[in-house]
């Protein structure tokens, strides 16, 4: 505990059972350690602002500003925090709405515990999860800026795109790692660089809007 | 002889019987030795064409008045008569103008009358009868002789005489040919011009005698006489006189006979021959006294005159003198009686010409009231029909508008009720949302709180308890997702459900361990379906599933999805199949499926050979509103 190598969580969470369930969990758990908790967007944004933690466990739906707005925030000023949300569906709009915003990647909150430690874990070495749903969501958003130029150098890789089009299709890690010869690790690694990829075009797609192009 | 020298002769040379003619002489000659005159003209009765019984009736009334020299009543009826008759009834006109000319030259009243000739004229030369313009120029004629002097008249009569047609044919009587000679030998012989005048007069002797007129050969006959005895040649005025006497006889004209006689008596006088003269005068008494009603005061009074100076002549002073107060008195009667005449004359004149006025004014008052009506009524018709049209109009369009109305309202109301089941929809999918959110963060806290404490617990039943509290918390989230996207609008289209399908059949063929084999490719219809159609395709799936795992204890399952006009689902296993009599008492997952799939009007079979096979579909096209295929 409290080790160099200790990932720095901050949980942001206004269901108090879970909050402090989480915090326990985090507290017991070798290798991750609590850098703050909060329970809602507001107190986050101003309790990070000069520091900031490895991963942020982010609640999506917070009373005041969103969970979304806050990742929004946070990550202009926190560029090696990766911002794991924390939902009750994944196919919700406003999963990939965080995605866009900056997140890095969601959890389900009827996950285990176990499978939220490996979350945390995975997204801090630059692992991603992405379901079908949220695949095929971000296809559809990059579909109609396939022909632009800047899309295109920054777009996905031969592989990446291989990746999502599966994983639209519904199949599940181990099968795509079967049919393109690659782990899972792989295969969330490529959904990370994905989802940094969106932050891009999402950023680049604001600017061109601002210049009105 | 100065009945001689004083030569103003009677115009009465007009149209109209021999009563008239003599009051005429009466009223118009006043002081000068004017016998009667006779002359009829000849076509009065026959050739009067009328043409309606009423004009035949009232002309007939007035022509008798101015026989019977009934002034008054004939302007009257002329005045009445000149009222009714329309402007254009210009014939009819001519007549009535012509004769109360007549009139008013018996009554003194010149100008009168020359104002009504004048018109009468206008009409004859519209008419373009030239008996009606030589009528008009005879009695202009005459009546330029009282206006100013007889030679003055001579040219109208010689006009007169010129205009006159060969064969005259008129309604009513008009001054005859007879006549006009008659006054223009008359005129002759005051103004000397002695064989114009004898020619004339012989001339209308001549067809007075042809026309068997007693009255006008008596006139003519007694002019003859007057002539004689103004060129002293008293011989012939007495044969003249005498047979003027004769035919006024026989035509019982005794004003004329009187006349004749007086002449006969002033001829013998200049003949010396006194007792034959006295005679004559006796005769004239006699005939006087035996016809006195029917001789004007005038003939008597001339009578007085010529008598009184017949008597003087022969020295007969006391008779001269009875006579010379007979005349006077006559005299003085028919001056006060010809002012009174005048007078009266004038004043009905200026009655009718303003009753006239009146008359005129009311038919045209009545004639504008009748106008403005007829136009009234045709605005009113016209007004009527407009409004009907305007009425019509504004039904139909009101009509239309009402069905506008109604139809807008029919969609509105559609649109409200759509908007109303869209907003429903959204409200459901909210409160659902929500609901999820707070269910399943407290669902999520229990979960999680359990399996937290699971990580600790040692004792073997609490364990047990909490992993199945964590587990139903499990299910109930996951239950709660699956409704909560079949519900979510967003996740309508086919794709999204085999997507959504086949993804859950993977992890759970990844969870329970067994082969799965998915074979569903698109493309797939660009197509929505209902939140029923989503949510019981996906629970028969997962039903199916479930029971593989439960009761066909199978290695491999098949899950094949296709969708054209139907969305078909086959679900295959290699496991132990149904039980014998299965299909009767389905077990509780396949009656569910079945219950699943009817209700969604679709077709379900169920086989059990080599593993269980279970294929149903759903039709797309009934429930899809857009139907193109992508």
């Amino acid at each position: 505990m409290g080790t160099a190598a200790s990932i720095k969580v901050s949980i942001v969470e206004d269901n108090k059972v879970i909050r402090e369930t989480l915090r326990s969990l985090f507290i017991f758990e070798e290798g991750i350690e609590v850098f703050t908790v909060h329970s809602n967007a507001e107190d986050a944004q101003l309790r990070l602002d000069g520091v900031c933690p490895d991963v942020v466990l982010m609640d999506i739906n917070l009373p005041g500003a969103s969970g979304i707005d806050c990742v929004r925030s946070l990550s202009q000023r926190c560029n090696g925090t990766q911002f794991l949300m924390y939902t009750v569906h994944d196919d919700d709009q406003r999963v990939f709405e965080a995605l866009k915003a900056g997140a890095n990647g969601y959890i389900l909150k009827s996950s285990t515990p176990d499978e939220i430690l490996t979350a945390i874990r995975e997204i801090y070495e630059g692992g991603s999860p992405m379901s079908a749903h949220v695949a095929r969501r971000v296809v559809a958003h990059l579909r109609p800026l396939r022909d632009d130029t800047r899309v295109l150098k920054d777009g996905l890789s031969e592989r990446e795109q291989q990746v999502l089009a599966l994983l639209a299709e519904g199949l599940l890690y181990k099968e795509i790692g079967d049919r393109l010869s690659i782990t899972t690790g792989t295969i969330k690694q490529h959904i990370h660089r994905i989802y940094e990829k969106l932050h891009v075009q999402n950023r680049t797609e604001a600017v061109n809007r601002y210049f009105g192009r | 002889m100065r009945q001689i020298s004083q030569p103003r002769t009677p115009r009465f040379y007009f149209r109209v019987t021999k009563n008239a003619l003599v009051l005429f002489a009466m009223v118009l000659n006043g002081m000068d030795n004017s016998p009667a005159q006779d002359d009829v003209n000849a076509r009065t009765s026959q050739e009067q064409q009328m043409t309606d019984p009423v004009y035949k009736g009232q002309m007939a009334a007035i022509l008798h008045q101015m026989d019977i020299f009934n002034g008054d009543s004939a302007m009257a009826l002329i005045g009445s008569f000149l009222s009714t008759v329309e402007q254009d009834e210009t014939e009819i006109r001519y007549f009535l103008l012509s004769y109360r000319a007549e009139v008013l030259y018996y009554e003194g009243l010149f100008n009168e009358a020359m104002r009504d000739l004048d018109r009468a004229e206008k009409i004859a030369f519209q008419l373009n009868d030239s008996l009606k313009i030589s009528n008009v120029y005879n009695m202009k004629g005459l009546l330029h002789e009282n206006i100013q002097n007889g030679i003055l008249a001579i040219p109208y009569l010689k006009k007169a005489l010129n205009w006159f047609p060969a064969r005259p044919r008129t309604q009513w009587p008009l001054s005859d040919l007879h006549h006009i000679h008659g006054n223009l030998g008359n005129y002759l012989t005051s103004s000397t011009e002695i064989d114009s005048a004898e020619y004339h007069l012989r001339r209308s002797l001549a067809l007075a005698t042809e026309a068997d007129q007693p009255r006008a050969i008596a006139v003519a006959n007694w002019s003859l006489g007057k002539l004689d005895l103004q060129q002293r040649n008293a011989d012939s005025a007495a044969t003249h006189f005498k047979e003027a006497y004769e035919a006024a006889l026989t035509s019982k004209d005794h004003d004329v006979a009187l006349d004749a006689l007086g002449g006969k008596a002033t001829a013998l006088i200049a003949l010396h021959q006194f007792k034959e003269a006295e005679r004559t005068l006796t005769t004239a008494a006699h005939h006087l006294n035996t016809h006195f009603k029917a001789i004007g005061a005038a003939t008597r009074r001339n009578f007085a005159r010529d008598a009184s100076r017949a008597f003087e002549d022969m020295g007969n002073v006391k008779n001269a003198l009875a006579q010379t107060h007979v005349w006077r008195n006559l005299d003085s009667t028919i001056a006060a009686r010809n002012t009174h005449q005048a007078l009266a004359t004038q004043a009905e004149l200026l009655r009718t010409d303003n009753e006239l006025l009146i008359e005129r004014t009311e038919r045209e008052r009545v004639a504008e009231v009748l106008r403005i009506e007829r136009y009234r009524r045709r605005m009113w018709l016209i007004g009527g029909v407009l409004i009907l049209v305007a009425l019509t109009m504004i039904y139909y369009v009101n009509a239309s508008r009402q069905r506008n109305k109604r139809q807008l309202a029919e969609s509105e109301t559609l649109r409200v009720q759509q908007a109303g089941l869209i907003h429903e929809l959204q409200l459901r999918e909210e409160i659902g949302r929500d609901l999820h959110d707070d269910i399943g963060v407290g669902l999520s806290g229990i979960k999680l709180r359990s399996e937290m404490a699971l990580r600790v617990e040692q004792d073997s039943d609490k364990r047990e308890q909490l992993s199945k509290l964590a587990a139903s918390a499990g299910d109930l989230i996951g239950n709660m997702r699956q409704i909560i996207w079949s519900m979510n609008t967003d996740q309508a289209k086919v794709e999204d459900l085999v997507v959504y399908t086949c993804n859950y059949a993977r992890n759970y063929a990844l969870e329970h361990s067994y082969e799965l084999n998915v074979v569903a490719n698109g493309p797939w219809p660009e197509r929505s379906l209902t939140s029923e159609q989503r949510r019981n395709v996906f629970l028969s799936v997962k039903e199916a599933l479930h029971n593989v795992v439960k009761h066909a204890n199978a290695s491999k399952v098949t899950l094949h999805i296709a969708a054209h006009s139907d969305l078909s689902v086959e679900i295959a296993d290699n496991g132990n199949g149904l039980p014998e009599g299965a299909d009767l008492g389905e077990g509780n997952g396949l009656r569910n499926i079945r219950k699943r799939i009817l209700s969604l009007k679709g077709r379900i079979e169920v086989r059990s050979q080599n593993g269980t096979h279970i294929h149903f579909s759903i039709p797309l096209a009934q429930i899809g509103n857009e139907s193109s295929i992508a």
